[in-house]
């Protein structure tokens, strides 16, 4: 995606996707289900490749799962950068100070996240070269090519994912939204009511506990 | 309370000069879910940030955070 600005990006998803796509914390979890699923599709690829390539079979089922892999993943990244209100797909430069520290905190994640699969790859790789007895494997091109390809669009989705799987529910936005237009909360389709607390200024403390 | 709980009455101090989250937002340069964030005491504020609520407000910091829940109005009158 190309440098969205803030302004830009609440104009574009205040369409679609839907925000009841993203409005809860099980929907976005759903949401990220199916995407951790598109980058599943990609591995499915390098096993039918491994088992399968060189073969007409094997080449037109990792079209067929990368084209599938590639749509899903699109659809499920714009819901989540509309989730996220940016922590997702904005330039850093436009990120307030929270959602800087969001990032880095959901790229640490993934960061920690890549380094497992690497891993586990490696041992798998290893468990595969080592000759048993006479018989060597052999690992056709494509499934390592399809390998590869596969540890990369889990390196690039996976900020994503946790972004969406940690991400706890907004606030509500005011109940006065001025760029609404619909008189409604933006925020408010999963049924909860709109409204801070203490804004209608009854003077009830405000004891926002943080925990930093 | 944990030892690194924050409190803050920002949105007592918005509702009293009649601000929106938004335009409370658009004065400190950040987003306003992170207002609603901060209110809801799902957020800390760097020192920066809560000076500069301080300032917009025109009251010391320790108007708008305490590392004490704030008393409820009115319970000292009793």
């Amino acid at each position: 995606m190309g440098e969205l600005t803030p302004g830009q990006l609440e104009a574009r998803y205040r369409d679609w996707p839907p925000r009841s796509w993203y409005a809860t914390r099980g929907r976005r979890r759903i949401l990220v289900g199916v995407g951790a699923g598109s980058a599943g599709l990609i591995w499915v690829s390098a096993i039918v490749c491994y088992y399968l390539a060189p073969s007409l079979t094997a080449m037109w089922t990792t079209f067929a799962l990368t084209g599938a892999a590639s749509v899903i993943y699109v659809v499920v990244y714009s819901a989540l950068v509309g989730a996220t209100r940016g922590v997702v797909g904005l330039a850093e430069r436009h990120l307030d100070e929270r959602q800087s520290r969001e990032r880095q905190k959901i790229q640490a994640n993934a960061h920690r996240g890549t380094t497992v699969t690497l891993v586990v790859l490696g041992v798998l790789l290893l468990s595969l070269a080592v000759p048993r007895g006479e018989t060597a494997v052999q690992i056709p091109a494509a499934a390592i090519v399809m390998l590869v390809f596969g540890v990369i669009a889990t390196h690039v989705i996976l900020p994503t994912l946790m972004a969406g799987w940690q991400m706890s529910d907004p606030p509500p936005d005011d109940e006065d939204d001025p760029d609404d237009g619909d008189g409604r909360d933006d925020e408010d389709q999963d049924g909860r009511s709109g409204g801070a607390p203490g804004r209608s200024g009854d003077g009830q403390p405000i004891d926002g506990k943080t925990a930093t | 309370m944990s030892a690194e709980d924050v409190y803050n009455r920002i949105s007592v101090l918005r509702a009293e000069r009649g601000v929106s989250r938004k335009d409370l937002a658009a004065a400190l340069g950040v987003h306003y879910q992170t207002i609603g964030y901060l209110e809801r005491g799902q957020y800390s504020p760097s020192l920066f940030l809560a000076l500069r609520i301080a300032e917009y407000f025109e009251v010391p910091v320790e108007i708008v955070f305490s590392l004490r829940p704030f008393p409820r109005l009115g319970s000292e009158v009793k």
